[in-house]
């Protein structure tokens, strides 16, 4: 089926690149008569181009294509560009981009992961797939993104290449409040009851999951999705590693590795055996944590502000708990006073979400023009905001929702309808912007807990978006799999105690066996590299 | 007919199937065969006829005739492909959709195999992209994990195989003797049931089941059963999955040995019983003689797939405690090909398994055809 497919694919693809190559004979790829006056916004062009990219759930709730929401209306018209977006079918996405790219029927724009690429962003230039936008940039087409990017250097840096190519619109969190979005909490009706403070030490939050256990009788006293621990490194961080690979100084390091993991894996031992930490955390998920959270099984765990603490709060403020209360806690550390040195941290620049110009639009600048327009003033309100008057008003100044998005009459979730007009509550080519975060949680809970979560030194640890070469990411698939796959194993079966922890040496041998040395070194030049971009 | 054609022939009255229009080059085996085809040609050719039979050889018939003479007939294939088309050509256009089903849906894409001796890359396509040789296989094999996801794929299969096999055939013969229809239908739509729920659900409701709190821990926990979490324990991963499976399948694998019974012919039964066997004796000597090539087939069918154990179960059951005896093959590469989108090296994965597969085909149905005569070819 597939190869069919694509045999049709390819002989359509050849009929447009000939038809292509007929009309391009007499303009030599778009004069100015045809591209229009696109000096100022909204550009006045007949330029259609086509915008490939994966619709996210929240907007196809209501929208079959982007095309069809307030927020792609207003875009066109404030650009003046004819745009035709184009979705694949959910959960075919991946499939869908390599069928276009294989069949060489690009369309002008995509939006994708590319450092996902096989062999990252500079491949896919190199490959012919994507268009390198330097020239761009300079012949002062791109205006927008570059004054960002001169105001950002971090980010600049981040978004090209070992080569200094650059060859997206990325999608950047535009303040730190956006980079953590998840931590640890605890019931704070129970630490109430208890005569408990909010837990800062490990010591503090040991007291406290034995008093949840004896007391009030949580079966799982602290249980979490064992995933976040290697996302979020709560509990671990505390003995300065990660989970990880993390930066420390001007080096990459793997935290199992390090002889402080030996001194974590104690501490989770004990609580495993003594019941502290839920003795099912290998094999529970979301509904069942659910549960365990709303039942009173368990008092603590480490989960986002949405879809977390929410949640959970929202499930039981409509039945009968009605003091049910979840607090944020600090990451917790050792000695008292100390700052977290891990926490949640999502870099500004995450490669999802970053629209490039294919090799097969013929008005690059055009399309150019479009997508800098969302790195402007009025490019930043509609992505974050949507349209004034209807989905937001400028109070003093403050963008501020309007009911409309924030408490829908037709009944649509907060999401959804946001998602009609903005951009901003998932991921595109644009600058979040903190205020839609702020306007986002309602609860009071959510904001404080983002406070106390942002309050660690994680940003200096995180590993930026470094790529490897050809060569390196295969020699890497082969050895972080194995690697993987033995510490997450052995990871459980010392907390467990299957393994005791006096094997912890020969662990660490076996991960030398296992080429973590050789991995390091590979992560490391990517690192260097990184730096002198 | 052609001058290769030689040998002996069967003559018997009954249906025409193959007209022969030219059999003046026919050799004999003897006088008599002779004798009595050359008797024939009296009649009017179109109506002596041959029809091939099972062994290759051919049988020539008279319509109408009370002739009874023996013989053997061996044409070439070409010959009797032709004459065969021309008797039965609606039946080669009805195949036609068939073999085209086959060549373009499953023996083109196979072309695509190739990628795993390459370095795959979407862009360059399949055919562009370059050599590498044996780069994956050999990636593959020297894994530090190969040994362990290999030997867990051939127990978790071996296991599925030894305690799910027979269990549909003996779910079969108890259903076969039950009388009455109401209590039979019952239970064949209770053990279909597990096979149209999705795997999804089944596997969370074996995970639910067999938590700590769950139903058939504290049930087992009555018979002095640790009340642990079940897919906590490595050594309970392959019982559970293949007790999982067998009640998954059990149903649905039963129906083609009930169908397989319902051909049994009832004299000997009947037979049996004059000769005063009782129901266990006319169980052994009767019912299970008679479905043993249905059996064989099966059977021979499942060595074909040894190494695939769908990951899909695998994934939706396992965690990261027992990897040691759940993670297998399919699993291992899922995690890898997910994880780097390296295409070639799943490729080259699963053309591996198919060879084995093959090969293990292969065997199983060359020892089942000299043990018993019974074979997929």
């Amino acid at each position: 089926m597939k190869k069919t497919k694509k045999c049709v694919c390819g002989i359509l693809a050849a009929c447009l690149a000939a038809s292509t190559l007929l009309a391009g004979c007499g303009n030599g790829g778009g004069t100015t008569e045809e591209v229009g006056d696109i000096s100022k916004y909204p550009m006045q062009t007949d330029v259609k181009l086509t915008y490939w990219l994966p619709l996210d759930t929240m907007t196809s709730a209501t929208a079959a294509n982007l095309g069809d929401t307030p927020f792609a209306k207003e875009l066109l018209k404030q650009t003046g560009a004819n745009v035709e977006f184009q979705h694949p079918a959910a959960g075919q996405e991946s499939e869908k981009l390599n069928l276009m790219i294989a069949s060489n029927e690009l369309p002008d724009i995509i939006m994708n992961d590319w450092y996902a690429y096989p062999g990252g962003a500079q491949k896919a230039v190199g490959d012919e797939v994507i268009l390198p936008l330097n020239d761009l940039m300079d012949d002062g087409t791109i205006v927008n993104l570059k004054q960002y990017y001169s105001e950002n250097p971090d980010i600049d840096k981040m978004a090209k290449t070992d080569e200094g190519t650059y060859y997206c619109f990325p999608f950047i969190r535009g303040d730190e409040t956006l980079l953590v979005s998840a931590g640890p909490m605890v019931r704070a009706d129970w630490l109430e009851e208890l005569n408990l403070s909010v837990p800062e030490t490990m010591d503090d939050w040991y007291n406290m999951l034995v008093k949840f256990r004896d007391e009030k009788g949580a079966q799982a006293p602290l249980s979490f999705l064992l995933n976040n621990l290697k996302t979020m490194n709560p509990f671990i961080g505390a003995y300065g590693i990660a989970r990880e690979y993390y930066v420390d100084g001007n080096e990459i390091k793997y935290g199992p590795a390090q002889p402080e993991y030996k001194e974590f894996l104690a501490t989770f031992q004990k609580w495993y055996s003594e019941k502290l930490l839920d003795n099912n955390i290998a094999t529970i998920d979301n509904k069942i944590l659910d549960t365990n959270m709303l039942t009173g099984k368990t008092g603590a765990s480490v989960a986002y502000a949405g879809s977390g603490l929410d949640k959970w709060m929202s499930a039981t403020s409509e039945g009968k708990a009605e003091n049910y209360r979840l607090v944020g806690t600090p990451y917790p550390v050792l000695e008292k006073g100390q700052k977290a040195e891990f926490g949640a941290y999502s870099l500004p620049y995450v490669s999802s979400g970053s629209a490039a110009i294919t090799t097969a639009c013929k008005y690059p600048q055009v399309a150019a023009k479009f997508l800098d327009f969302a790195y402007g003033e009025e490019g930043k309100l509609l992505y974050n905001f949507g349209v004034e008057g209807e989905s937001y008003n400028m109070v003093d100044g403050y963008p501020t929702y309007t009911d409309k998005v924030l408490h829908n009459e037709e009944g649509l979730t907060k999401t959804n309808a946001l998602m009609r007009y903005i951009r901003a509550a998932g991921s595109g080519p644009f600058v979040q912007d903190k205020r839609y975060l702020e306007q986002y949680y309602e609860r009071e809970e959510q904001t404080q807990a983002i406070d106390l979560w942002v309050n660690t030194n994680a940003e200096s640890h995180a590993v930026p978006t470094i790529s490897a070469t050809e060569e390196e990411s295969s020699e890497l698939a082969k050895l972080t799999n194995a690697i993987d796959t033995y510490v997450s194993e052995t990871f459980l079966q010392f907390i467990m105690g299957i393994k005791p922890l006096s094997e912890f040496d020969s662990y660490v041998s076996e991960l030398r066996n296992k080429g973590i040395d050789r991995v390091l070194e590979i992560k490391n030049a990517q690192y260097k590299r990184y730096q002198t971009r | 007919m052609e001058n290769n054609v030689k040998g002996t022939f069967t003559l018997a009255s009954g249906r025409i199937k193959w007209r022969v229009r030219n059999f003046a080059h026919l050799r004999f085996a003897n006088a008599h065969a002779q004798k009595n085809l050359l008797s024939f040609l009296a009649l009017p050719i179109r109506e002596i006829l041959f029809v091939p039979t099972q062994g290759g050889g051919m049988e020539i018939f008279m319509k109408g005739s009370l002739a009874t003479a023996q013989g053997y007939v061996k044409p070439s294939f070409g010959s009797r492909l032709k004459a065969d088309f021309r008797g039965n050509y609606q039946l080669y256009i009805m195949l036609i959709p068939v073999v085209a089903y086959f060549l373009l849906f499953h023996y083109k894409p196979m072309y695509g195999a190739i990628i795993a001796f390459k370095d795959f890359n979407p862009r360059k396509g399949v055919l562009g992209s370059d050599w590498v040789g044996l780069e994956h296989f050999a990636s593959f094999i020297t894994d530090p994990y190969f040994g362990r996801i290999v030997g867990n794929t051939l127990i978790i299969s071996l296991s599925t195989l030894i305690f799910g096999f027979p269990a549909p055939i003996i779910l079969a013969l108890l259903m076969n003797e039950i009388r009455c229809n109401l209590f039979k239908r019952t239970v064949q739509t209770l053990t279909y049931l597990p096979h149209f729920i999705s795997l999804v659900v089944i596997c969370g409701m074996i995970r639910d089941f067999t938590m700590d709190n769950g139903v058939i821990t504290v049930f087992l926990s009555y018979f002095g059963f640790p009340r642990e979490t079940m897919l906590n324990k490595p050594n309970l991963f392959v019982p559970v999955y293949v007790i999982s499976e067998i009640w998954q399948t059990v149903g649905w694998g039963s129906i083609v040995y009930l169908a397989a019974l319902t051909g049994i012919d009832m004299e000997l039964y009947e037979a049996a019983e004059l000769d005063g066997a009782g129901r266990w004796k006319q169980t052994i000597h009767i019912t299970l003689p008679s479905i043993i090539p249905t059996i064989m087939v099966m059977l021979i069918l499942r060595m074909g797939s040894m190494l695939n154990v769908g990951y899909e179960k695998i994934i939706l059951l396992y965690n990261e405690a027992i990897y040691s005896t759940s993670d297998v093959i399919s699993s291992y590469v899922y995690r890898r090909g997910l994880l780097q989108n390296d295409y070639s090296f799943s490729t080259a994965v699963g053309l591996f398994n198919s060879v084995i597969n093959f090969l293990l085909l292969i065997a199983a149905n060359q020892i089942s055809k000299r043990a018993n005569d019974s074979s997929l070819w």
